[in-house]
């Protein structure tokens, strides 16, 4: 491209089989497009498709285009796609953009007329194209990545992940308990192979142990996180064990002197091997120290820090059972009545029962009940929605287990739908019930300890319509599984999101089952649903991968949407806005750090002379852009970060409707913005303006109200509505409710608007 | 007891959309038949349907079976169902519902003459005198008779009041009964009808012309035949 | 402490007792239950129509004058409690504004009798009135409505407050599974028969908690488990005898009233034992 040439711009509408070609009229969309002599527009039913894609391409290396706006699914699914294409055409990637018009537009309006879809989507192209028409080419900065990753969790999803990484990169394993294994060290058998736990499990914690390049920490757990992808520098807190791990030769004296019973080996598997203490029970007698032969112990141990330096993480922590009690007609805890974690912990390694199972009075429980779905499916908020997934062939192993153990023993298992897909999994099922067990299709009503021990339990046999008790000597809750306990803690130090189930948040469901929004943060386990040790493993592989791809490109590329300073006076301003010390004063002049900045743009409404703007997202960009969002037809402008732009998408996929009066401008972060450019928005024709937040970095966030209140102020003279929200990315529903909600009051607010104007003069409201 | 079989003609959609555009039809799609319900109730073993069994067949709109099963009757009200219900459903209030829509369909049994007995006691005297009650109940549940021991017992110990507790004005209460007359099951009742009655109307519109051309056929073939 | 005060219906015929026990026991702990003037009935179980039933609760409380609307009937309870739920809706509650002279704005919290003493008065405050102690065991029996569908004060399965009002009473509350389980009174009239097998269940259990009575906080609950009990007896061939007791009536014999004074002459299931027991006279 010359410079003084008029941009060809290329736009290409995707019909996305019918998902977006049954709702928009893309050739209407195309016609009113080319009255702009700079625009080509193409339409295509597969634009992500070999035969798109090459369109596209040829269109770029004939010369006949030299700028791309794609209209099609999210930016988040395809955009690397299309600019990976584009690099390989001769094109620089930041001259293609990309125009959702299916998450955020075909998908959502079913409740609008054609013409207001179809006015909304013109809008959203002439806005990309107009902002395109002046963007720059730029160049990815680039940054060394640490090649060393933190796995946290050292259940069988982390272990799996550090053992295979390892193979060829330096890895730091933490664990919050004393012990390596998680969950998978306290089963017995496992399904549907029957295979012991503890057996296939021990030789990868002794690998873990053995292995050179991987750094282990028990009682660890992340307590901050600095730096940037790809160069983190992370703070461990690591609990006191007050055994020396390193010293211990597992010789058993301490234990033998301790009256307290307060220093033991955990389990007698237990990796690390080394004692620890309960100092809830030590009296502080200081025996163990003077007969531990290997001067290990140190009652005095206090917590202590350590920093670290990774380019990747690899969250692996796991779940946890909810706790039933809230079930209160289940009247757990009660004797007897145990949850499933509980009953494969009597049978494992970690048993305390000598791996028999026991009723609370040391005999053998003659009849047991397996009670599925406590707290899982539950729609009232008192549960959790999701299926656990694992709990309907656990309990048929378990139940199993019990006919093992004593051929005439009973066993039942209520449940609502035998769910067993999975490989081997419906086999298992078909063994279970020819092994005698007993199966009611039911959810227990209640369970009712009696006086002798027993418990008594009500149900109704769906199958026949009939009301049922029966007594048993033990009953096996079932829990919904949770993430455990801190998964929320660690995602929003590592800036990664969280479903509205509470695990964490993919980068694409399907596609991208390991990634998340983080590039260099990858989950693995349970931690992204409920899962068994097949796909734990499985995920904990793909997970290594990920990371090892990751890391082998030995450098992180970093987006060139950097500030530029053009005008400066020395004023300090910006250096005092920035939330990252990516600003200092040199002679007298502002001056970037780039590889510190974020690019969220906070110092470009700081700067009192306006000397800063952001690359590609200049004021004069944006307010191109909005006025060609306009230019159709008044709507809703709505500013949005990219974590809340994954709320909107969210929302598409899962069809949740609102109004067509609603377009997203998509920003690097809520505070680029200042009065210039909403008063802009206001100018051209906005009802209304929302600003809309999704990421939970504080240094953000605490900046918000404030900017808020500044806005209001300053776009005052419109007395057009103006709102700020807070929307994670889970909470795409509470985004939706939202958006309708404002749509409706600023459209109530324009049509009084619209009254007034037309009583004082009606005839300019009719050009 | 017999079943009939579930055919189209036994599904009234009517009925079903009825229930569900009530305050207690929102969630009634959403059941899985777990039975928690059925499990948790007092009386289910007395009912023709359980109360799981009941919203199946609200789903499905067998409208005859469910007003006239004895199952929204028996119900004690208890609300076990209701605040157990993984799905958010609430049977009870379901019961509740569905019992001014038997009565409009003229569905009577001892249950709803009760109701009726006392719905026409507090409209008079505002307020439910138990002698009363029993005194006119009985005229119409000749059975009450033999709780005529029971009910002297009550008197001695002056838990039987004769004398009529009642308001000094009961004015009020009969508009306030006057809004069952445009009560929650009859005001939708009407709009759905209405609708269906759009609704019909446009099939109509779209079969006319296919029934034209199916006469013609049929002309055709007339002719043909000839 | 002051409320207004609505008794519902059965205060004035079978709860006398429960009638002559509330004023006593409120009397002396100063708190001042000011009666709704010209009240209605809540509809109990028997209105069928929702906005009918709802009007008649809203009526009752339009009438709270700002402050909190008691009631010591679980029926009376749930139907205020449900009502107030309902008309937040304000739809609904403008028609039913329609039919009344004075109009409810929504905001009146109905409360049981039961949850003013335990979390208005506060328990320590009761235990101050305690004269006697009550070395005896209680099954505390709350019935359904209490706490279902929704209440402001306990758990709807596992409700624990009548437990504790018993143990600051200076007696023991039993385990009692059956605590929030039906005892058969909405359906006695129509269906005697169900009603007396599910109020069978609840004293058998009552029964081998080797409990000295049962605490009530509802009338009907009362007049199943008290006034039936006879019936329960005869038709499974069992004897009970188990004092049922309404909660201020024990409130009132740790407080040292006369047995008297708190109508126990008049319950069905003879009392004296009980009574003898505490060390009271009758």
């Amino acid at each position: 491209m010359t410079e003084n040439e008029s941009p060809r711009i290329g736009v290409y509408l995707c019909r996305c089989g019918g998902n977006i070609g049954d709702v928009v009229d893309l050739q209407a969309v195309a016609d009113k497009l080319k009255e702009d002599k700079n625009i080509t527009v193409n339409i295509q039913d597969y634009l992500c498709s070999s035969a798109g894609q090459d369109k596209i391409k040829n269109d770029i290396e004939k010369g006949k285009i030299d700028r791309v706006v794609i209209g099609s699914c999210s930016p988040k699914l395809h955009l690397e796609t299309f600019r990976g294409m584009a690099k390989t055409a001769g094109l620089n990637p930041n001259l293609l953009e990309i125009t959702n018009i299916r998450e955020q537009a075909s998908w959502v309006h079913d409740r609008d007329s054609k013409e207001s879809v179809n006015s909304k989507v013109l809008g959203l192209i002439k806005g990309a194209a107009a902002r395109m028409g002046s963007i720059e080419p730029l160049t990815p900065l680039t940054k060394e990545l640490v090649d060393r990753t933190l796995v946290v969790g050292a259940g069988i999803a982390g272990i799996t992940t550090a053992l295979e990484l390892a193979d060829s990169h330096e890895v730091i394993l933490i664990e919050k308990l004393p012990y390596l294994g998680g969950h998978m060290i306290g089963l017995s058998k496992t399904f549907p192979t029957l295979d012991c736990s503890q057996c296939i499990l021990t030789p990868k914690m002794v690998a873990v142990h053995n292995n050179p390049r991987i750094t282990m920490f028990t009682q660890t757990e992340v307590a901050d996180v600095q730096g940037s992808p790809g160069d983190y520098s992370i703070t461990l807190k690591h609990s006191p064990r007050y055994v020396d791990i390193k010293k211990c030769i597992n010789c058993g004296a301490c234990a033998r002197k301790c009256t307290a019973g307060a220093i033991f080996l955990p389990f007698a598997q237990a990796v690390p091997q080394a004692y620890m203490i309960d100092m809830s029970k030590c009296k502080n007698c200081g025996v163990c120290v003077k007969v531990c032969p290997r001067d290990a112990i140190n009652l005095e141990a206090k917590e202590e820090t350590s920093t670290i330096s990774v380019g990747a993480v690899a969250i692996a922590t796991g779940f946890e059972p909810i706790d039933p009690s809230f079930i209160e007609e289940y009247n757990y805890p009660s004797p007897n009545i145990l949850t499933a974690i509980d009953f494969e912990e009597m049978l494992s390694a970690k048993s305390k029962t000598g791996m028999r199972l026991q009723k609370a009075d040391g005999t053998f429980p003659n009849r047991v009940a397996f009670v599925l779905c406590a707290g899982s499916r539950d729609f009232t908020g008192k549960g959790r929605k999701h299926c656990s997934k694992v709990c309907c062939i656990y309990s048929q192993k378990q139940a199993q287990l019990v006919k093992k153990m004593k051929e005439d023993a009973e066993a039942w298992i209520f449940y609502i739908d035998m769910r067993s897909a999975g490989r081997r999994f419906e086999e298992f099922y078909h063994h279970t019930q020819e092994k005698g067990v007993n199966y009611v299709r039911g959810k227990v009503a209640e369970i009712i300890p009696k006086t002798d021990g027993t418990l008594m339990i009500q149900y109704e046999d769906t199958n026949l319509g009939r009301k049922g008790r029966e007594i048993f000597d033990m009953v096996v809750l079932c829990p919904a599984l949770i993430p455990s306990k801190g998964t929320k803690e660690i995602a929003d130090k590592l800036g990664v999101s969280l479903g509205d189930d509470g695990f964490i948040e993919e980068k694409h469901v399907k596609l991208e089952p390991v990634n998340t929004l983080n590039q260099s943060v990858f989950a693995a386990g349970c931690v992204l649903g409920p899962k068994d040790i097949h796909d734990s493993v499985t995920e904990g592989i793909s997970a290594a991968h990920k990371v090892s791809q990751f890391l082998g490109k030995g450098m992180i590329l970093i987006p060139p949407e950097k500030p530029q300073i053009f005008e400066c006076n020395g004023c300090g301003e910006c250096v005092k806005a920035c939330p990252y010390n990516a600003l200092a004063l040199d002679g007298g002049k502002a001056v970037l750090s780039p590889l510190a900045c974020t690019g969220c743009g906070i110092c470009v409404p700081a700067c009192p002379i306006k000397g800063i703007e952001i690359r590609n997202f200049t004021r004069g960009q944006l307010k191109a852009q909005l006025q060609g969002i306009l230019s159709e037809a008044p709507g809703v402008l709505v500013f949005i970060d990219p974590y809340a732009y994954a709320a909107a998408d969210i929302a598409g996929v899962n069809r949740k409707q609102y109004s067509s009066l609603i377009r997203f401008v998509s920003v690097p972060s809520i505070h680029i913005l200042d009065a210039d450019v909403v008063n802009a928005a206001f100018e051209y024709g906005a009802t209304g303006v929302m600003l809309i937040e999704g990421t939970t970095d504080e240094k953000l966030t605490s900046r918000s109200d404030d900017l808020y209140k500044k806005l209001k102020k300053d776009t005052r003279k419109h007395k057009k509505p103006l709102r700020y929200s807070h929307i994670e990315t889970a909470q795409y529903e509470k985004l939706t409710d939202l958006l309708n909600v404002f749509a409706s009051q600023a459209g109530a607010k324009a049509e009084k608007r619209g009254r007034k104007e037309k009583g004082e003069k009606p005839e300019e409201q009719e050009d | 007891m017999k079943k009939e079989p579930i055919l189209p003609e036994s599904r009234d959609t009517t009925f079903r959309d009825q229930v569900l555009k009530t305050h207690v039809g929102e969630k009634i799609p959403t059941c899985i038949q777990c039975g928690i319900c059925a499990g948790s109730c007092p009386v289910s073993h007395e009912m023709d349907y359980s109360p799981r069994e009941l919203v199946r067949m609200v789903q499905l709109g067998l409208k005859k079976e469910v007003l006239s099963s004895n199952t929204i009757w028996i119900c004690t009200t208890c609300f076990s169902c209701s605040v157990r219900c993984p799905r958010g459903i609430h049977p009870t209030e379901l019961m509740e519902t569905l019992k001014p829509i038997a009565i409009a369909e003229g569905i009577i049994n001892k249950n709803a003459k009760f109701d009726n007995v006392f719905s026409s006691v507090i409209k008079n005297n505002g307020r439910a005198s138990e002698f009363l009650l029993i005194s006119r109940y009985s005229m119409t549940e000749p059975r009450m008779i033999k709780q005529l021991p029971f009910g002297l017992e009550m008197m001695a110990k002056g838990k039987l009041p004769l004398s009529i507790d009642r308001m000094e004005n009961t004015r009020e209460l009969e508009a306030i009964f006057k809004l069952g007359e445009k009560g929650e099951s009859k005001i939708e009742n009407k709009e759905i009808k209405e609708k269906d009655r759009e609704k019909d109307s446009d099939k109509e519109k779209e079969k006319e012309p296919q029934e034209t051309k199916m006469q013609e056929n049929e002309n055709e073939k007339v002719e043909a035949k000839k | 402490m002051k409320y207004s005060y609505y008794p519902g219906c059965a205060q004035h015929g079978t709860a006398v007792d429960y009638r002559i026990s509330v004023e006593a026991v409120f009397g002396r702990l100063g708190i001042e239950l000011e009666e709704v003037k010209n009240w209605n009935c809540c509809g109990a179980l028997h209105v069928p129509d929702r906005t009918v039933k709802t009007g008649l609760s809203a009526r009752t409380l339009a009438s709270a004058k700002g402050l909190d609307m008691a009631t010591p009937c679980n029926l009376c309870y749930s139907n205020l409690m449900r009502a107030q739920t309902a008309l937040q809706d304000s739809t609904l509650r403008t028609r039913v504004n329609e039919a009344l002279t004075e109009k409810y704005d929504g905001n009146t919290k109905p409360k049981h009798l039961l949850e003013v003493i335990v979390k208005d008065l506060g328990l320590p405050k009761l235990a101050e009135q305690v004269k006697k102690p009550l070395k005896i065991k209680a099954v505390p029996y709350y019935g359904c409505l209490l706490t279902r569908p929704e209440n402001n004060f306990d758990s709807p399965e596992n409700p624990k407050s009548l437990d504790d009002l018993i143990v600051s009473l200076g007696a023991e509350p039993v385990k009692y599974y059956y605590k929030t389980k039906c005892c058969g009174g909405p359906i006695l009239i129509t269906n005697e028969d169900l009603a007396l097998n599910l109020s069978k269940e609840l004293l058998v259990m009552a029964k081998e908690s080797g409990a000295d009575c049962v605490v009530v906080t509802c009338p009907m609950c009362h007049l199943q488990l008290d006034a039936k009990q006879k019936a329960v007896e005869s038709k499974f061939n069992i004897k009970i005898d188990l004092p049922i007791i309404y909660f201020t009536q024990l409130m009132g014999l740790a407080m040292g009233f006369d047995p008297k004074e708190l109508g126990l002459s008049r319950h069905l299931v003879p009392t004296d034992k009980l009574i003898a027991k505490i060390g009271g006279k009758q």
